[in-house]
């Protein structure tokens, strides 16, 4: 991945989630479920799945950050 | 989504302060994001982030960054069921798929895009999550005993944290805060 890819692909991700953080409100303004909140509805049916992925979090922030 | 309980001023509460957070998140990113252009932009190799003033190698462990991604991710889950509200507010989402999976009952059109929708997008992020992982392995095995053509993330990650500590503190603490707030799983509360 060069430089100038790099940088782009994390602008793109940033701008998804800011696209996503935006979208909580309309979706507040709706009286529907947020993003978030249909998140939150997801790990508390699959904890499994939610446990696994809280495992790969961890497991990066220790990878990033240590050493 | 049919049926779903208006919003409460707590509800209205945490979506605010999610909102800072994610919106915080991503500003602080594009800062970090240009920062590391223009150093790496000047030169592509590892060791461009020496010039920064601090050695990509020598970050060390910093207890800082683990004890405040652990309180922040509590923090954020304890805001998440401050209420308890999903037990209430999702339970038109979860009648839907339980007609639909368990009792094989027809769904509202509403219902069935909506779960759809959810599904869909959550397929991506874990496909987009899967690509990255490829690419952060690949990119880590070939970078053992010569200089890399291509970057692994976490060289862009470590070189970021390498231009400002307190900065990679701060995303740290809101990622760790935005997923203990999202995906900490607690019971919810019965009525």
């Amino acid at each position: 991945m060069s430089i100038p890819v790099a940088v782009t692909l994390g602008a793109a991700l940033m701008t998804m989630l800011l696209g996503l953080a935006l979208s909580d409100f309309w979706f507040a303004s709706q009286r529907s479920l947020s993003v978030g909140e249909r998140l939150t509805s997801w790990s508390r049916k699959n904890p499994v799945f939610t446990g696994l992925l809280l495992l790969v979090f961890g497991a990066l922030l220790g990878h990033f950050y240590g050493q | 989504m049919p049926g779903t309980r208006g919003p409460s001023a707590k509800r209205y509460g945490r979506l605010v302060v999610s909102q800072i957070a994610a919106l915080t998140l991503v500003f602080t990113s594009g800062w970090y994001l240009s920062r590391i252009h223009d150093v790496l932009s000047r030169d592509t190799s590892p060791a461009a982030c020496v010039s920064a003033g601090q050695l990509l190698t020598t970050l060390g462990h910093d207890a800082r960054l683990a004890v405040a991604s652990v309180c922040f991710f509590f923090i954020g889950g304890l805001l998440a069921h401050f209420d308890v509200p999903s037990a209430v507010e999702t339970a038109p989402q979860k009648t839907a798929e339980n007609l639909l999976v368990k009792h094989s009952a027809p769904a509202s059109n509403d219902m069935v895009r909506s779960t759809i929708v959810v599904q869909a997008a959550l397929v991506l992020f874990l496909l987009v999550g899967v690509g990255l992982l490829g690419y952060e392995t690949w990119a880590v095995n070939s970078s053992h005993g010569e200089p890399p053509a291509y970057w692994p993330i976490t060289w862009y990650v470590r070189c970021a944290a390498a231009l400002d500590r307190n900065v990679s503190l701060v995303i740290a603490s809101l990622v760790s805060f935005l997923v203990g707030h999202w995906l900490w799983y607690r019971p919810a509360r019965r009525q």
